[in-house]
């Protein structure tokens, strides 16, 4: 074995540590495997934060996967313990690997999936639908933050969805399940239906920065207004950006123009880079205007709602799915429904960046 | 007044030392071991003697003689048996109290299995030991050597009064336990048969199968028998499929002129695997009997439909590894490999549909996978049942898992059940859970190898374990076709799957044509 091949045997590993923690009056509690692979950097760090979140409610057998696609060859692997409860605990499997290794990693984790259980995988990386793993998954969870072209994503996406057996998964998607939750929820009453319908102008502020990592920090609010546009059957026209700001240019039904603003804000908050800040909504019936706007400190969306004769007194909302590791749950239990994510990656496949 | 009856007499204890509920005795006698200088001696029989000593298991008069070639002391054997024990056996350190007195009836005799000489010699060897021992002239013949020995073997052990005829003695036993495997087909299996029995009857012969001295396949027929739970269930009306896998992350090693010979169906299918299969398919037994169990087992194995050479792409497909990754090592291929062809036909994989023509099992198909260079070491049986009717839980495509009944056969012994369970929550996803039983958990004890359950159990001349001659024929039958449609068409296709993965696409495609996928093992 070279040095750069620091692979234990697993299995005995797994073995040792069951036995220590039956030591410690602790059982093994799994209800699936969860793969992740993510490339090394902050993002990775974040996806370890929010998968702990996940494990403290459901416990599961872990297997991290930290690529470095550039550079040497390397290959390690360890296992380690958490500690769930006082009498329960679950396993986690640590694999980094470096250059051409990556081919040999699916070698390493196949024998450590869970008979029986279901397989998840998060891809945080332009999704692979090669891999020889995806076959075990039953489903795959794409981190689209992470791709430097979302188009180009987007029609991986979809490709990706016609060629692999499993269902897929989108974190951001998922994480946007609130906000689509309170939109749907308030235009359902039937006093802003035509407010809605007459929608003349959107605008998305979303959280970026001038030091940001993420390559596509836009995903959500791109998702959100999508959300608009499919359910709404939009058509789009065109795109074009300007200083940072995405303006997308929509036709709805009636051939009525519809302007859709994406706009940066570099504020410093205490919220992970994307996150969706505020929506507004300008509509021409009865000059109506809807501001969500999110709560910098606390999980609410503060609504207010005007037009030309009347201000409604604002209210705040609680915003379901903003805490850490609840989009993974999420997709885990709650999966992204089908037909309508597919008709949103077909409408982003078409806006050119 | 009237009279209080007696309780019933009970049957007189065949010795009045022998305690009620202490099973059998074991008989003085002596095992000799043909190809004592073998692997399997080392690894597997020598080990499996000394921890049967060590839990007083062995007949009080008891010894052990090794027959191989090469010429050697019986200091040196028993020398080297002490490294074999210490290296292999399952219970360590080796405690020197077990040793010391297990070394002093360890014997060496060294001679060409075809010479009458040797078999004379040891003959007086023998009859001294059983004066000086007090073995009684019993004696178990274990036939370690390579199979092309038995014949050979048999013939001088009769010939020079080493096997006993049953008919005329009664005072003595002799006993051979064989390996397999038992032949290389259906006619040399028969001729193999046929030959033996002239010389020895089928009640004198122990034929091992070493799976079913495993706690875990023993079990098999417990947990079936054992548990009016399962019985309800254990057929057509419940049962979608059931899959049978042998894996191994293993190469062939250095066993690739016997693997060019024998290929897997050989080496595992024929044999462990289709032992499996009969203790899950079998009926129950009338008795504990050892024919009463055998019985059954041979009924089951002649209701195996056989392969249907025209369309045998639709139900068994064969594979070979190429170069691949274990483990995150690079491995190579097959063909790479010491002493194998670099035009190979021999598969290292193969997976087959199964069909068993009676009431309990018909239209249940039993999927068998077996390979080499699989990305672990697993044997399990997995027992699905059928698919819910989509009546409460098919709404917004909710997929409900099937429930499986898993009985891991080695490692991590035990048995899973999968159910579904609803996810605390507000809403209703469901989420299959696993209830596993699994032994080193329960038992704390590491449970004997199978060689010392074999082993004991052929001194107590108690054959349940070990696989009878119609068995093993009944078996070759249905093999034998499609071993020669395999040997007589190539498989172009050949390496067809990368070592470290679960065997060639088609194997997949198998079940998925009919709606079905293999499980993870």
């Amino acid at each position: 074995m070279t040095d750069n091949l620091q692979i234990i045997n697993i299995e005995r590993a797994l073995k040792g540590l069951s036995e220590e923690e039956r030591g410690k009056n602790r059982a093994h509690a799994s209800l699936f495997t969860l793969i992740l692979y993510s490339q090394k950097g902050e993002r990775d760090l974040y996806f370890r934060k929010s998968i702990d979140a996940v494990i403290s409610k459901f416990p599961c057998r872990l297997i991290l996967v930290t690529r470095e696609k550039n550079g040497e060859n390397y290959l390690r692997s360890s296992v380690s313990s958490t500690a769930i409860s006082s009498s329960l605990f679950c396993e986690k499997i640590s694999i980094d690997v470096g250059g051409e290794f990556d081919e040999r990693v699916p070698s390493l984790i196949l024998p450590h999936l869970l008979p029986d259980l279901p397989v998840y995988m998060i891809w945080s990386d332009v999704p692979e639908p090669k891999n020889p793993l995806i076959r075990y998954a039953k489903r795959v969870i794409i981190d689209p933050e992470i791709s430097p072209h979302f188009q180009k994503c987007a029609k991986i996406l979809l490709d990706f969805e016609c060629q692999i057996p499993c269902e897929i998964g989108d974190l951001s998607w998922s994480s946007l399940r609130g906000w689509r939750k309170i939109i749907s929820e308030t235009f359902r009453e039937e006093e802003w239906t035509e407010y809605l319908a007459e929608t003349r102008e959107i605008t998305l502020t979303y959280l970026s920065s001038k030091e940001c990592q993420i390559p596509f920090p836009e995903v959500r609010a791109l998702y959100l207004q999508a959300f608009f546009a499919t359910s709404l059957n939009w058509q789009f026209v065109h795109s074009e950006s300007i200083d940072g700001t995405l303006t997308l240019t929509y036709e709805n039904q009636k051939g009525k123009k519809i302007i859709v603003r994406l706009v940066r804000n570099y504020e410093s908050l205490p919220l992970p880079i994307g996150r969706v800040l505020s929506l507004e909504l300008f509509s021409d019936f009865r000059e109506g205007h809807f501001l969500f706007k999110r709560n910098r400190e606390k999980r609410q969306i503060f609504l207010t709602i005007s037009d030309k004769d009347r201000c409604l007194l604002p209210f705040y909302i609680p915003l379901i799915g903003a805490k850490e590791g609840e989009e993974i749950i999420e997709e885990l239990f709650y999966p992204t429904q089908k037909a309508p994510y597919l008709k949103i990656l077909k409408l982003l496949s078409q806006i050119p960046r | 007044m009237k009279e209080i009856p007696s309780p019933p007499e009970k049957p007189a204890l065949p010795f009045p030392l022998e305690e009620e509920g202490g099973g059998k005795s074991a008989e003085p006698c002596i095992l000799v071991i043909f190809g004592a200088t073998g692997d399997l001696t080392a690894r597997k029989l020598f080990p499996a003697l000394y921890n049967l000593m060590k839990e007083g298991q062995l007949p009080q008069h008891f010894a052990v003689v090794g027959f191989a070639r090469k010429e050697k002391s019986h200091e040196q054997f028993r020398s080297e048996m002490f490294e074999a024990i210490s290296t292999f056996s399952r219970t360590k350190p080796i405690e020197n109290y077990v040793w010391d007195s297990f070394k002093e009836n360890i014997f060496y005799h060294s001679s060409q299995f075809d010479e009458d000489m040797g078999y004379k010699s040891l003959k007086t060897f023998l009859d001294e030991l059983d004066r000086k021992l007090k073995t009684k002239g019993n004696r178990i013949y274990y036939f370690a050597s390579q199979p092309s020995f038995f014949p050979v073997i048999v013939e001088k052990l009769k010939t020079h009064q080493l096997l006993y005829d049953t008919h005329i003695t009664k005072e003595k036993w002799s006993r051979v336990i064989i390996e397999k495997p038992f032949g290389h087909d259906y006619p040399s299996a028969q001729n193999l048969q046929q030959f033996i029995l002239k010389h020895l009857s089928e009640n004198q012969l122990f034929r091992i199968d070493h799976y079913l001295g495993k706690e875990t396949v023993q079990n098999i027929l417990i947990f079936r028998f054992a548990n009016s739970l399962f019985e309800a269930f254990w057929n057509n009306h419940y049962i979608d499929h059931v899959q049978i896998t042998v894996a191994e992350d293993l190469g062939i090693g250095r066993r690739g002129a016997f693997w060019e010979e024998a290929g897997l169906v050989r080496d595992v299918v024929q044999n462990h695997m289709m032992q499996l299969l009969s203790l899950v398919t079998m009926e129950p037994p009338t008795s504990l009997a050892p024919d009463a169990i055998r019985d059954e087992k041979v009924k089951i194995l002649q209701a195996i439909r056989p392969f249907d050479i025209k369309n045998l792409k639709n139900v068994a497909i064969r594979g070979q590894y190429g170069p691949g990754f274990i483990a995150g090592e690079k491995v190579i291929g097959y063909r790479e490999e010491a002493h194998v062809s670099p035009t190979s036909n021999v598969e290292t994989f193969a997976a087959f549909e199964l069909n068993i023509d009676n009431w309990r099992w018909a239209n249940v198909p039993f999927y068998l996978r077996a390979g080499k260079r699989l990305p672990k070491r697993a044997t399990e049986i997995a027992i699905i049942f059928k698919e819910v009717p989509s009546i409460l839980f098919s709404k917004k495509g909710t997929k409900i898992d099937k429930n499986v009944l898993t009985l891991r056969i080695q490692p991590n012994e035990g048995i899973a059940l999968k159910i579904n369970c609803k996810v605390p929550g507000p809403q209703s996803p469901i989420q299959p859970v696993k209830m596993d039983f699994s032994y080193s958990s329960f038992f704390g004890f590491s449970p004997p190898e199978a060689y010392e359950r074999l082993i004991l159990d052929a001194i107590l001349n108690d054959s349940t374990l070990f696989a009878r001659g119609d068995e093993v024929l009944t078996s070759w039958k249905l093999f034998t076709p499609l071993l020669n449609e395999w040997e007589e068409k190539r498989e172009e296709a050949f390496p067809n799957y990368a070592a470290g993965t679960f065997g060639p696409p088609a194997a997949d495609a198998l079940l998925q044509s009919k709606g079905r996928a293999w499980k993870l093992v």
